[in-house]
């Protein structure tokens, strides 16, 4: 641990302290030898190896690694190959291609959906010297499936993003200069969001973190909220896109309390902001147990904010969380280490977002419940479960597949592109599910895709978001759909992909039928009818259906 | 630091742990410092020494000994 926690507080003064191009490529994390690399494909028309090279040193941040294969230089991006990749990259000077608008939109709109739909998941990064990315704004606005990157709309305000004169030379207009700067947005924001790469969850310190000074000391009007204004800046901006914020912190409750509610608008952050809390004087790693237990997400899904280094190994040592920050006396360095953490961009925020919060809170109420009278937590609760087939909100369908890891059969983390085949194919049926109770909205908790063949019902995926877990609604979802859409059905085979994250998920099906968890296999699991009647759980909910 | 350790240090990070580096290394005795590479080793140059290579040196930086001379020489200019 010792030697990723030293390369990984190296690789934070590197990237985003010194910023020196040769001590970033002399880098070299230690490899998980279990993990393969992401193999990324890139198209280009100019030559992008040395940001790439950059952008990996970004990436790596993530704890997965990238190779890289590059095509010929091709402004056609007409040359595919069908060989399996993890994400296909498109790097595009716009200005290489001499046609006449109109049908420069036509064309590339044609040529970025028939690469999309080859790959399952595209990434395009364009610039233009001549104002041409204003001018696709319309054709990548159609094109939701991929992400894009105008390098132009980033680097405004830097009047040399380009260097033409050295074109020839270096085999590309943009300026070197900037390299590592791209790299940056490349690597620690676009790529791992084209990867579907999301931490869910800040916590931070408070003392020498939140703020300059220590809270129990300085006092409430003591202590510098000034000098983390960036800081305040950007945990407001993560919140705005959906991920939670929490509090880890040794203090006194009430003094953190009292410092929000006197001070908290300087910051622009109030104690509400927070979803979880972890301030006492247990050690931090407890802490930060309870704030996942809190949140229902694992620990290796938080980024830890602390400044220091003894708490920060504490943590490392004792539980699952593997991303860090450290906050430096370089606040702004150390505010960047965060904002290009890989997996905290969000291109759009869901309705289902901004649920979640209260969602959570909720949970508070209803474990009390729970404690207090077992026996009729389910009915005092009064849920109700929609079930939806086939007209379903197709990008929840999609987020919920991509999301979800406790309570998830085979990680098949379908694209927008797969969900919209399978909603058009006759033998594919998809579902998805939405639970309201007397305190909350959760919202869309749970998604469902099976194929049904003579008397045979086929479960390909089968999620349920951490927030509705707890609740025995796993029965209901499944077996109430297809009771009644397929009363014929005889036997269930579901498609299960054992991760060292889907435990709930094994629980759950080895209710029905005992089998051994392979790891890296598919395996199919036969359950008949009758397995299903014996162990079936129905707490009482209203259902109904759409 | 000396400028030869500095210029067998970017190439050292460019060119990975593997190559032996010595301030005598010439580009031809190394197959790993292709085109792509040559790029690499030129921008991180500009940038640790805060200098511009021009196009008429742009190729010809192809050993420890001929960038540490270019950048004597822009030293003195």
């Amino acid at each position: 641990m010792n030697n990723t926690f030293e390369q990984f507080l190296r690789l934070q003064t590197v990237l985003f302290e010194s910023g020196k191009r040769a001590e970033v490529l002399g880098i070299q994390l230690e490899r998980d030898e279990k993990t393969a690399p992401k193999k990324c494909y890139i198209y280009r028309n100019e030559a992008c190896e040395p940001i790439f090279t950059l952008a990996e040193k970004f990436f790596e941040r993530s704890g997965l690694s990238i190779s890289y294969e590059y095509g010929d230089y091709d402004d056609s991006l007409q040359a595919f190959d069908q060989k399996e990749k993890d994400i296909v990259v498109i790097f595009y000077n716009l200005d290489r291609v001499e046609m006449d608008l109109v049908s420069f939109q036509q064309w590339l709109e044609k040529r970025l959906l028939s690469i999309s739909s080859m790959s399952k998941r595209t990434f395009f990064v364009y610039y233009s010297q001549k104002g041409k990315g204003e001018l696709i704004k319309n054709v990548v606005s159609k094109t939701q499936e991929i992400v894009c990157l105008n390098l132009n709309e980033i680097f405004s305000e830097k009047i040399d993003l380009f260097d033409v004169a050295r074109e020839k030379l270096t085999g590309t207009v943009l300026n070197n200069r900037l390299h590592l700067d791209i790299a940056k947005y490349i690597g620690g924001k676009f790529l791992p969001c084209a990867m579907n790469i999301q931490y869910k969850c800040v916590v931070t310190d408070l003392d020498n973190t939140l703020f300059g000074g220590i809270l129990g000391e300085d006092g409430i009007d003591g202590v510098d909220v000034a000098l983390m204004s960036t800081y305040h800046q950007l945990l407001k901006q993560l919140k705005n896109q959906g991920i939670f914020l929490a509090i880890s912190s040794k203090n006194d409750e009430s003094l953190v309390r009292d410092f929000f509610t006197k001070r908290g608008h300087e910051i622009g952050l109030s104690f509400d902001d927070f979803t979880a809390f972890a301030i006492g004087w247990m050690p931090k790693s407890k802490g930060i147990k309870s704030i996942a237990n809190q949140l229902r997400i694992s620990e290796d899904s938080l980024v830890f904010v602390d400044d220091n280094h003894s708490e920060i190994v504490e943590v490392l040592l004792n539980t699952h969380l593997k991303n860090f920050v450290q906050m430096r006396q370089n606040v702004q360095g150390s505010v960047d280490a965060l904002n290009f953490f890989p997996g905290g961009l969000r291109l759009k925020a869901s309705a289902e977002d901004s649920i979640r919060h209260n969602d959570l809170l909720a949970n508070t109420t209803r474990e009390k419940l729970l404690k207090e009278n077992e026996e009729g937590y389910y009915r005092q609760l009064e849920m109700i479960v929609t079930i939806k087939k086939q007209n379903i909100n197709i990008e929840r369908f999609v987020e919920l597949s991509n999301k979800t890891n406790q309570f998830n059969l085979s990680f098949k983390r379908y694209s927008l592109s797969d969900a919209k085949k399978m909603m058009i194919d006759h033998c594919c049926h998809l579902y998805t599910f939405s639970l309201k109770d007397k305190l909350s909205d959760s919202g869309i908790v749970g998604m469902l895709s099976v194929e049904i063949s003579d008397k045979i019902c086929i479960v390909k995926e089968f999620c349920i978001s951490c927030r509705a877990l707890g609740r025995k609604l796993e029965d209901v979802f499944i077996f109430e759909a297809i009771f009644n859409d397929h009363p014929e059905v005889e036997d269930f085979i579901f498609e299960y992909s054992y991760q060292e994250r889907n435990q709930p998920f094994y629980n759950w099906l080895s209710r029905f039928s005992s089998f051994s968890q392979k790891q890296d296999d598919m395996s199919l699991i036969k359950i008949n009818i009758k397995d299903v009647q014996r162990e079936y759980i129905r707490p009482e909910i209203i259902i109904e259906r759409e | 630091m000396d400028k030869n350790i500095r210029v067998v240090n970017i190439l050292k990070n460019v060119l990975g742990d593997e190559v032996v580096l010595q301030p005598s290394l010439r580009r031809e005795n190394i197959a790993k410092w292709d085109s792509m590479k040559h790029l690499e080793i030129i921008f991180a140059i500009e940038d640790e020494f805060n200098v511009t290579v021009g196009s008429d040196s742009f190729l010809e930086l192809d050993s420890v000994e001929a960038i540490v001379h270019f950048l004597d020489l822009k030293n003195e200019a």
